[in-house]
């Protein structure tokens, strides 16, 4: 339902997200305030309404941005508040700045049992950077463990932001949700805009909606748009007609007349591919243009990279068509076809981390029912030949051999760790594993410290994250940025199934950890490979050079001795259940490897 | 006139062996089994109609032990069949005899009935081994079987023997060998054991003693070898007869020809499906019996067989045969070119000599024998699949 005229003043909109360290309580957050305010009725509450995916529910966490519009009253007044929800993953920190662009204030969420973490830090800063009025918010005070005066402390000895009025709240438990939207209207300031300026708007956010086209998210910082309005992207000079305005409650969309400066909300124009709705873009009209633009964002742009292949080669085209999809929505996902000796025909894509790799690809697999084999994550290299231009290779395919080269470089990352102090041993020891270099540590307080590294990200995309829990049963976090490029001894490693190299299975390593590597992954090949009717050496090997070596044994026996009585059922679910496994396989000559063989190469746990 | 095979099925044992998970009940009496006798009948008249234009080449009675039934049961049984069905004069009639179940003049009055080929269920000469096996009899109650059976005028003998037992070495599975030659029986069925769920070997698997795999395959392959030596030539994975006593029931499975069976667990394929019974004596014996109201079925499985996976299933049947696939009566049955459909899938196999080319067709060499599995499930694995059918 349309909100009456006389609301929409400045003086009455807030508009405001959540930013927090994953799992300290942002989306059951975001639960209550809709839930207090009624936006959602209790009896309709699910557990994280802003978070539609399946894919986010189950695993807690936020991918897209979304917004929300709350209405709360304060004071006798009518407040409209805007919640645009965040995630909180690293990989995904460009999101993050989208929606604080269009926020005039921030509630961090503080987990009272955990403290301050890395992303926690990372998000503050960035809303600091975005000149955001920040209210912090203790969470999970109903567990036992919380320490809600030592949480205090920190948001004022780290981020160095005031902490004595930070509303102590439990989400989950619904104890002092009041406070914090009390706080929103009363620290948050009003937007600033001239309803009477021409219309301009930054788009936050855009997906494709198959009924709708593309749905495009804006914050409205001068005058209005309405239905029939000729609007035009500022950056390409493309013109389209408003189809629809309007704002979203927790049910999805709710029409309106129109949306006008301090306003956040959505609008559709009939246009068909998100890539026309440049996230950061400046909309206006187009018979009363703004005279400039508002200030966009950095293009998110992929570092981890890995070939994406269908288990079924016939299944390519669908592969195609399900990442042309997904692509839709999601602006940082880049693939491009590539063709692989062993896997065939398949996609390199590029990701902005490792989280977002996981994701996108369990979507492939699961909404678009795909089975895939995946190839080794791997990052962009910069090659320097002898006497030539250097390039770029994100496939360890085209890491080149032999003398030509002067030098190859490999990005950088300035890493933060925050764990307890218990921990800091062991992390040094992985970060020195991982080849990292000790910047400084400082102390947070008596009990948790933040360490600085310079890692190579060849070394976080493999199983850092992983190694990190598991060596701080969880308690430490980690954040991080790119911080360049820096030359480095790496070698690629060919792995040889039966004498022949699979291509599909070469990485690139740094020349110290190439021996140890070799050696792990041939034996979890071992391991992964099922017993065929011929023994099948593995090698691993540095340009035509064996490291290691192991050799899976030859089938012994595969009989069934008897079919007794004529009952052959027994015999034929036999033949169909090996035949069943023999799908997920792919053959290599004569070598048949299973999906679960690539896979196992991309962990290399158990490393200490 | 079509071939028919039948098996009857007595679920009957004194006591189960700890490697057996076929249905059959220790302890059940007298009673129950005349009633089960009776049941078995009934069923068979139920085929009459069905059958009319089949003649019956084989009857085989399995078990359980089919020995433990009594002359009058038998006789009774065997009228049946003949009352019900057209029984070729040549027809194959085994029974499964355990050792310490018959003496002589048991024998000769199985004899007398038209039995003519027995199964002794003898699984080893070693008194240790089967004592493990959890088996009743001693040696030298195989020797006394054989000895009377022949008495008895069988002239068609076969003996059951099992390698790969715990504790089990190649010397003793060898010596098991020889003792069998020395008996000159016309047949011998040399099983691998195969640890099966919910049998009270399995219940002990970490305990036993078993042959590693290099072991348990130079048993088979030596074995094979000991067996050809001594006139018994392998017509199938486990196998081996003298001259003209192949047991023409057990080929009736591996041509995919039709066969019946009666009984709990017993398996059909006629007219086109394969069907089951369940696993249930006393659901058998209610469902024949008009003072017994059941509404159960008494059905386990019932699948009719698309054109597609027939093919496949006589080929992955045919395969266990050591002569494999004879081109012309692939043809002649299914009017399609045996190598334009599998060749191409085969031709790997061909190449690595798993699979040989005959004179008549292709076969498994006994290298691609002993992994037929794995290769079959490359050669037809897909075509079994039958859309909807829960088997």
């Amino acid at each position: 339902m349309a909100t009456s005229k006389n609301n929409r003043d400045l003086k009455h909109i807030r508009n405001f997200c959540i930013i927090a360290h994953i799992d300290h309580g942002k989306s059951t957050l975001a639960d209550r305030l809709l839930e207090l305010t009624e936006t959602v009725q209790k009896r309709e509450m699910e557990e994280q309404v802003l978070d539609n995916m399946d894919l986010e529910r189950e695993r807690g966490i936020t991918i897209k941005a979304r917004a929300v519009k709350i209405q709360y009253t304060y004071e006798g007044e009518e407040y409209i508040l805007n919640l645009i929800d965040t995630p909180g993953h690293v990989d995904f920190n460009y999101e993050v700045s989208r929606s604080l662009s269009a926020c005039e204030g921030a509630l961090l969420v503080v987990d009272a049992t955990q403290g301050i973490e890395a992303q926690t830090l990372a998000n503050a800063y960035l809303a600091v950077d975005n000149n955001l009025e920040i209210i912090p918010v203790i969470n999970k005070i109903d567990l036992p463990s919380a320490n809600i005066e030592g949480t205090r402390k920190e948001i004022e000895d780290i981020i160095g932001i005031p902490a004595d009025e930070a509303p102590a709240v439990s989400a989950k438990a619904g104890l002092n949700i009041d406070e914090v939207l009390k706080q929103v209207v009363k620290n948050i300031p009003e937007p600033k805009g001239d309803i009477n300026e021409p219309f301009k708007a930054l788009i936050f956010d855009s997906y494709y909606d198959s009924y709708r086209g593309v749905v495009v998210y804006i914050r409205v910082y001068d005058g209005r748009v309405k239905v029939g309005d000729k609007i035009k992207m500022m950056s390409t000079g493309v013109t389209y007609d408003v189809t629809e305005v309007g704002f979203l409650d927790a049910f999805g969309f709710a029409k309106s007349d129109e949306l006008h400066a301090g306003e956040v909300g959505y609008i559709t124009a009939a246009i068909k591919t998100v890539g026309d709705t440049r996230v950061g873009d400046t909309i206006t009209l187009a018979d009363n243009p703004a005279k400039e633009s508002l200030a966009g964002f950095k293009k998110a742009l992929p570092v981890v990279f890995s070939g994406i292949y269908p288990a079924d080669g016939a299944k390519y085209t669908d592969l195609r068509e399900a990442l042309e999809k997904l692509a839709l929505n999601d602006a940082a996902l880049t693939y491009e076809p590539e063709t692989s000796q062993a896997l065939g025909f398949g996609f390199r894509c590029g990701f902005l981390g490792l989280l977002h790799m996981e994701i996108l690809e369990e979507r492939l697999e699961r909404e678009f029912n795909l089975d895939l084999i995946t190839t080794a994550p791997s990052v962009i290299y910069k090659i320097k030949p002898r006497g030539a231009e250097e390039y770029y290779i994100d496939n360890p395919s085209n890491f080149p051999t032999g003398d030509e080269i002067e030098c190859v470089s490999e990005p950088i990352v300035n890493a933060s760790i925050i764990c307890p102090t218990e921990y800091v041993g062991s992390i040094m020891e992985l970060c020195q594993d991982r080849r990292g270099t000790y910047k400084d540590m400082t102390y947070i307080d008596t009990n948790r410290a933040e360490l600085h590294y310079t890692l190579p990200l060849n070394e976080i995309v493999y199983d850092f994250f992983d190694a990190l829990k598991s060596k701080t049963r969880g308690y430490a976090s980690l954040d991080y940025e790119l911080a360049g490029y820096a030359p480095s001894k790496l070698v690629k490693l060919d792995i040889l199934l039966n004498g022949e190299l699979v291509d599909a299975l070469s990485f690139i390593v740094h020349t110290d950890k190439a021996y140890s590597r070799a050696r792990r992954i041939a034996e979890k090949l071992k391991d992964n490979i099922p017993r065929q009717l011929f023994e099948i050496p593995i090698q691993a090997a540095i340009g035509g050079k064996v490291i290691a070596r192991e050799t899976v044994r030859a089938l012994r026996k595969d009989v069934l001795a008897k079919c007794y009585g004529g009952d052959i059922t027994r015999k034929k679910k036999l033949l169909e259940k090996q035949k069943e496994g023999k799908k997920r396989m792919r053959s290599f000559g004569s070598v048949e490897v299973p999906q679960e063989a690539f896979m196992a190469v991309l962990k290399f746990d158990d490393e200490s | 006139m079509k071939g028919l095979g039948l098996y009857i099925h007595i679920p009957f044992c004194v006591s189960k062996c700890k490697y057996c998970d076929f249905y059959s009940l220790a302890g059940v009496d007298q009673t129950c089994r005349e009633r089960y006798v009776e049941a078995l009948c009934k069923h068979m008249c139920d085929y009459k109609l069905q059958a009319k234009n089949h003649v019956v080449t084989s009857v085989y009675f399995g078990g359980g032990t089919p020995s433990l039934l009594t002359e009058k049961q038998l006789k009774t049984i065997v009228k049946a069949v003949r009352k019900n069905f057209h029984v070729s004069q040549r027809c194959e009639i085994s029974m499964e005899v355990n050792p310490g179940t018959v003496d002589e003049e048991k024998l000769k009055a199985i004899k007398k009935l038209g039995i003519n080929r027995l199964s002794i269920g003898a699984q080893s000469f070693d008194e240790n081994e089967l004592n493990t096996c959890g088996r009743i009899h001693t040696p030298k109650e195989i020797y006394d079987c054989v000895t009377q059976a022949r008495k008895a005028k069988f002239d068609n003998i076969s003996l059951d023997l099992i390698y790969g037992l715990p504790n089990q070495t190649k010397e003793s599975l060898f010596e098991n060998l020889e003792n069998a030659f020395n008996l000159n029986v016309d047949h011998i069925s040399l099983y691998g054991l195969k640890i099966e769920d919910g049998t009270p070997f399995w219940y002990d698997r970490h305990k036993l003693v078993l042959p590693d795999e290099d072991e348990e395959r130079e048993m088979y392959f030596e074995a094979v070898e000991k067996l050809r030596h001594a006139g018994f030539r392998q017509y199938e994975i486990s196998n081996f007869a003298k001259r003209h006593k192949a047991c023409k029931h057990n080929l009736r499975y591996w041509n995919c020809d039709e066969y019946l069976g009666f009984g709990p667990a017993a398996h059909s394929y006629f007219g086109g499906k394969r069907f089951s019974f369940k696993r249930d004596l006393k659901l058998y014996m209610d469902s024949f019996d008009e003072n017994v109201k059941t509404s159960e079925t008494l059905l386990d499985e019932y699948v009719d067989i698309p054109p597609q996976a027939r093919i496949a299933e006589y080929v992955m049947l045919r395969f266990r045969l050591v002569e494999g696939v004879n081109l012309a009566k692939f043809s002649k049955r299914f009017g399609r070119s045996f190598e334009q459909l599998y060749y191409q899938k085969m031709n790997p196999y061909i190449n690595s000599g798993h699979i040989v080319k005959t004179k008549t067709g292709y076969a498994f060499s006994l290298q691609g024998m002993y992994v037929s599995n794995y290769i079959l499930s490359r050669i037809v694995g897909g075509d079994l699949i039958i859309p909807g059918s829960n088997s």
